[in-house]
Formats: C-alpha cells, sequence, structure tokens
C-alpha cells in the first residue's frame, strides 16, 4: 500500500486521538451510570431516602454514551450492515459501495450536528423536570456525536479504511 | 400517487434500498428517515430529538447492564464452570456432552441475554470437547448453535427489552416471565433429539464427578446463578425495576468475580469495557434512528394500512398468525434480530392486537420466531460464530442442523396456537 500524505496522517492521528478520549470517556459514563443506579437502589431500601435526580442523570449519561459510541463504532466499522451485494460485486464495485456508504453516515452526521446545534438553541433554559440538569446539555451529545462522526466518516474515506480488518484485535483503551 | 404514498415509498424503499447498497442499518434507517421528513416538510429537527429522546429511557438503561453482566460474568469465567455443572446434572447419560450443552445454555441464558455470546463463551468449551470425544464437529455446531436460543428466551434478554420499548412500553417483569416457559420447552425438544441421536449413533456419555466434586462445582456455579435471583426475584418480586435489578447485578457480578472466582483482573475489566462499548454502540444507534424511524411509519399510518389489508385478506385469527410467523421467519435468515423486533413490532403489534393476541405473548412469538433466524444462513450470526470455532463450512452443517430446525418450529408452533404457554407463568406472578 502506498504511504499517505503526511497531511492525511497527521488528520487520522488527530482523529485517533479524539476517538481515544471519546471511548475513555464512554467507559468513565459507563460506570458512573452503574454507580449511580446502584445508588439510588441503596438510598431507597437502605436508608429510605429516594433520590429524584439520579434517574434522569442516568439517562443523560446514556444518551451521551450513545451518541459516542456511535461516533467511536463508525471509525472501527462495528455498525451491522449487509455485505452481500457488496462482495458480489468485485474489487471497484465494492469498493465504491464503501465509498458510497460513507457518504451517506457522512450526510446524516451532518443532519444530526445541524439539528443538535439548533436543539440546543431551541432548549434554551428549560430544565429536566425531575433532576433541574439544563436541557441543552442533552442535545449538545447530538452536535458531539455528529461532529465525531463527521471526522470519522471522512478520516474513512481519505484514509481507505472502509471496512472492518479482520485481523485487528478490539482497541482496548482504559 | 398521494403524499403518504411517495412518503411510504422513500421512507420503506429508502430504507432497503440503503440497506443493500451496503448502508449499515442503523444510517439507513436514520437517512431514509431525513430525505422522508423531508419529503413531508416535517422540520428536520424532529429526526435529532426523537433520536435522543429514543434513547433517554429508563427501561433502555437495563440493556448496558444486562450486556455488562453477560461480559464480566464471561470474562470471569462462569462458562466453564456452567459447563462441568451441566455436566455433573445430565452427563450421565448417553450422549452426555450434547445434553450438557444444552442445560449449560439454558443457564447461561438467565446470566447473558446474547445467543451469540453463548455460542462464543459455551462453544468455545463444548465444541472442541465434543469434537475430542467423537462427535461429528457438524453435530457439535448444530447442537451448541441451536441451544444458544435460550439466551433469547429465558430472562434477562436484551431482545425483550428492544420489544418492549417498540411496543410503547410493556411491563419488562411479565415479559421476562413469560418467557420461561416456551425456553424451557426448548431445552426439552433439543435434549430428546440429542439424546434420540446419541442412542442412534452410539454417542458416549459424558464425564461423571465423585460425590464431594460434584457439590463443589455445584457450589461454585450457584454463586454465579445467583445473579438470576437477583434479577428475576428482584424484578417479580416488585423489590427493583428492570434496570434497578440488572445495576444490581452488574455489582454483585463485579464482586463474584474479584472475590469469589478470583477471576478478575484489569487486563480482563478493559476486554470487558471494549467489547461493551463495541456491541452497545451498534445497539444504540438503531436503537435511536429506529425512533425516528418508527414515528415516521406512524406518521403515515403504515401499521394501519397494512393490517387494514391483513385483516380483508382473512379474519381467521390462526390464519393471520401462520402468515405473521411465516413472514418473520424469511425476515429472520435475512437481517438481524434486533433490527427486526425494533422495525416490525409497531407495523405487526397492532394487527396482532386487533386478532386477540396478547402483547405479551407476541413478544415471545416474535423473540423465539427470530430466534431461529440466528441460527439460519444467510446471516445467522449464532451459526457463524459456532462454524467459526468448530472448524466448519456453514453448507456442511446444514444437515445436521435440519432436525434441529424442526424441532424449533415445532415449539414455535406450540408456542403461538398455545397461548397459556407464554401467559401462564406471566399472570400467576401478577
Amino acid at each position: 500500500m502506498l504511504a499517505l500524505p503526511s497531511a492525511i496522517q497527521s488528520l487520522a492521528r488527530f482523529v485517533d486521538m479524539l476517538n481515544r478520549i471519546a471511548r475513555s470517556a464512554c467507559n468513565r459514563l459507563l460506570e458512573l451510570i452503574v454507580a449511580v443506579t446502584f445508588m439510588q437502589v441503596v438510598l431507597r431500601y437502605i436508608f429510605n431516602s429516594p433520590t429524584k435526580w439520579s434517574e434522569e442523570a442516568a439517562m443523560l449519561c446514556l444518551v451521551w454514551y450513545g451518541m459516542l459510541a456511535t461516533a467511536i463504532c463508525v471509525r472501527d466499522h462495528h455498525h451491522i450492515a449487509i455485505v452481500f451485494f457488496r462482495d458480489l460485486l468485485g474489487k471497484t464495485g465494492g469498493y465504491v459501495l464503501d465509498v458510497f456508504a460513507h457518504l451517506i453516515i457522512l450526510c446524516f452526521a451532518l443532519v444530526l450536528l445541524f439539528s443538535g446545534s439548533k436543539l440546543v438553541d431551541l432548549a434554551g433554559v428549560a430544565l429536566l423536570p425531575a433532576s433541574g440538569i439544563p436541557k441543552y446539555l442533552l442535545y449538545y451529545s447530538a452536535f458531539t456525536g455528529g461532529a465525531l462522526i463527521v471526522l470519522n466518516a471522512i478520516t474513512n474515506i481519505v484514509t481507505g479504511s472502509l471496512r472492518p480488518d479482520e485481523f485487528a484485535e478490539p482497541e482496548t483503551t482504559s | 400517487m398521494t403524499e403518504q404514498g411517495v412518503g411510504i415509498a422513500l421512507l420503506l424503499g429508502g430504507f432497503l434500498g440503503l440497506m443493500i447498497l451496503r448502508v449499515p442499518v442503523a444510517f439507513a434507517l436514520g437517512m431514509s428517515s431525513v430525505v422522508t421528513a423531508i419529503y413531508l416538510d416535517l422540520p428536520i429537527l424532529m429526526v435529532g430529538q426523537r433520536m435522543v429522546n429514543g434513547l433517554f429511557s429508563f427501561t433502555f438503561l437495563a440493556v448496558p447492564f444486562f450486556i455488562l453482566v453477560g461480559n464480566i460474568m464471561t470474562e470471569g469465567g462462569i462458562s466453564d464452570r456452567l459447563v462441568k455443572f451441566a455436566e455433573v446434572l445430565v452427563g450421565r447419560f448417553r450422549g452426555g456432552l450434547a445434553q450438557g450443552n444444552v442445560v449449560a445454555s439454558t443457564f447461561f441464558g438467565g446470566i447473558s441475554g446474547s445467543s451469540v455470546a453463548d455460542v462464543a463463551s459455551i462453544g468455545s468449551f463444548l465444541i472442541p470437547a465434543m469434537k475430542k470425544r467423537g462427535y461429528s464437529p457438524e453435530y457439535s455446531v448444530a447442537v451448541t448453535v441451536t441451544s444458544s436460543v435460550q439466551g433469547v428466551l429465558i430472562p434477562p434478554s436484551q431482545n425483550m427489552i428492544y420489544y418492549a420499548l417498540a411496543a410503547g412500553g410493556l411491563p419488562i417483569g411479565k415479559l421476562f416471565l413469560a418467557g420461561y416457559v416456551p425456553g424451557v420447552l426448548l431445552s426439552i425438544a433439543l435434549m430428546i433429539l440429542c439424546w434420540l441421536a446419541a442412542v442412534r449413533q452410539n454417542h458416549p456419555t459424558g464425564d461423571t464427578y465423585g460425590l464431594w466434586n460434584s457439590l463443589g462445582i455445584v457450589g461454585r456455579a450457584s454463586v454465579g446463578l445467583f445473579t438470576i435471583v437477583i434479577i428475576i426475584g428482584g424484578i417479580v418480586g416488585g423489590v427493583f425495576t428492570a434496570t434497578e435489578s440488572a445495576a444490581v447485578a452488574v455489582v454483585y457480578a463485579l464482586l463474584v468475580t474479584v472475590f469469589i472466582y478470583r477471576t478478575m483482573d484489569r487486563q480482563k475489566m478493559r476486554r470487558i469495557m471494549a467489547g461493551t462499548l463495541a456491541s452497545l454502540g451498534m445497539v444504540v444507534a438503531i436503537i435511536m434512528t429506529s425512533s425516528a424511524f418508527g414515528f415516521l411509519l406512524s406518521y403515515l399510518k403504515v401499521p394501519t394500512i397494512l393490517s387494514d389489508y391483513i385483516l380483508s385478506q382473512s379474519s381467521n385469527p390462526a390464519t393471520i398468525l401462520l402468515m405473521i410467523n411465516i413472514l418473520l421467519l424469511v425476515l429472520g435468515m435475512l437481517m438481524d434480530m434486533g433490527v427486526l423486533i425494533l422495525v416490525m413490532t409497531p407495523i405487526l403489534l397492532p394487527i396482532a392486537i386487533k386478532i386477540g393476541v396478547d402483547p405479551i405473548h407476541f413478544g415471545i412469538i416474535m423473540i423465539l420466531n427470530l430466534g431461529i433466524g440466528v441460527c439460519t444462513p444467510p446471516v445467522g450470526t449464532s451459526l457463524m460464530v459456532g462454524c467459526g470455532i468448530g472448524d466448519v463450512k456453514i453448507e456442511r452443517t446444514l444437515a445436521a442442523l435440519l432436525p434441529f430446525y424442526m424441532a424449533m418450529v415445532a415449539v414455535l408452533v406450540l408456542v403461538t396456537f398455545i397461548p397459556a404457554l407464554s401467559l401462564g407463568l406471566a399472570n400467576f406472578f401478577e
């Protein structure tokens, strides 16, 4: 394989760094979700003083987790797709479809990014009912996730990383 | 063509078209929704909003927890303990290892809700062990793959949560309970087949352990299996919600693997988090985009149109249920189970309700039916994983799988036409 131009290599390095940050943010969020939900059970049954905010806080973390994980899975090619027809098409045709799929991902991510930023504006100063957490934090996830998907889709296209590497070990950043 | 007709064509045609063109399912759902929303002059913001709200759900929180419990227990070595436990229970019978495979999968289903995880973990112990004892590789793979369907039927089951969400909120506890009898029935059917095969092909008995050894094995497995008591006992006893019980189970699974099994270390913990991210990222993406897609489906009144059409063809509930089952079997062979539950439930459930089928019962029919699809080519994920472990070609397993398919379809027919199999236990605890 030809060496990629250095500008593309730096882009890939930068984007992979963002993904590592997103990955460890996801892991922390998941730990937090477990901790908050478990704490709620303990507070309710042992101390008999349930909290109001914990459910909403956990759900907010989950939405962030979901948006970031969706983006990371684009870079890692973890999203399920039907590749049956692509594999019938041979090398060039298959390549065209791989690029096409990434362009669709890119378009959709732009919509997500755009609607995320609009929704942040629309949420204004509204608060989530039970916890009083600002509602725009919820929609920032769509904006952030959308932005990372855009970067990941572009990086996949320009670096030619368009399908899963069958021999790669899953990345295990803590 | 009316605006509604074009909208439906854009939504469904766009989804199928993009999917065939290799666009990942989540993005095919999302992009067809975006295009349809633009055509219908709906604000495009709606798509982002539906996506966020689709995931902003306390019920769905149980899914990451159940995936975590399954991953922690698997990395922590529950599988070989369950395999030995199953051998203690049924190893002395003819074809003991095959019987043990079914039993181990049934218990594993109580800890993990994924049939692929079942094949990957139980299978990596039992397929090589069965081959060593002289079972054919094809038969070993067939038993492992078909018994993994317990994973989706025996609670906890992520797929049941997807169904409950797609159905617009059903009681998870009731749905979980409804899975037990069909799951056990499937186990019994598979075990009868294993026994028949053992007699015909002269399969050996499995290992037997002495009394003290057996007690130790049972004890070690029971510590892990107590997870089931936490989850199901918690929900049925009204102590926890499904989500809370799942969070307690995560903490319990960690405690067991760190302090009792002493099998957990940092490296494994990292693998658990990475594995959870990969499977969860894929699932949440589909949950989010299918929420926008589902909104447009009902906005365009697709469920009503389809149910009017089907009911105009036949008003006999048995015929309609049969048609739905055949449709789902075909779709299940072609597509992923979770996607089908999320996309097809809003379409098919209204029909089922109109002909008097209980939504809980319908969920079990759907999950068992699509579970069969996980074991069939061309896109049966469990089958592919099983064939990978057993190192056999998918085509060569089909002859060995045929009797198992027939048994599964027979159980599906029973579950479809005897509602009490699903609802009996669920209503008993109401």
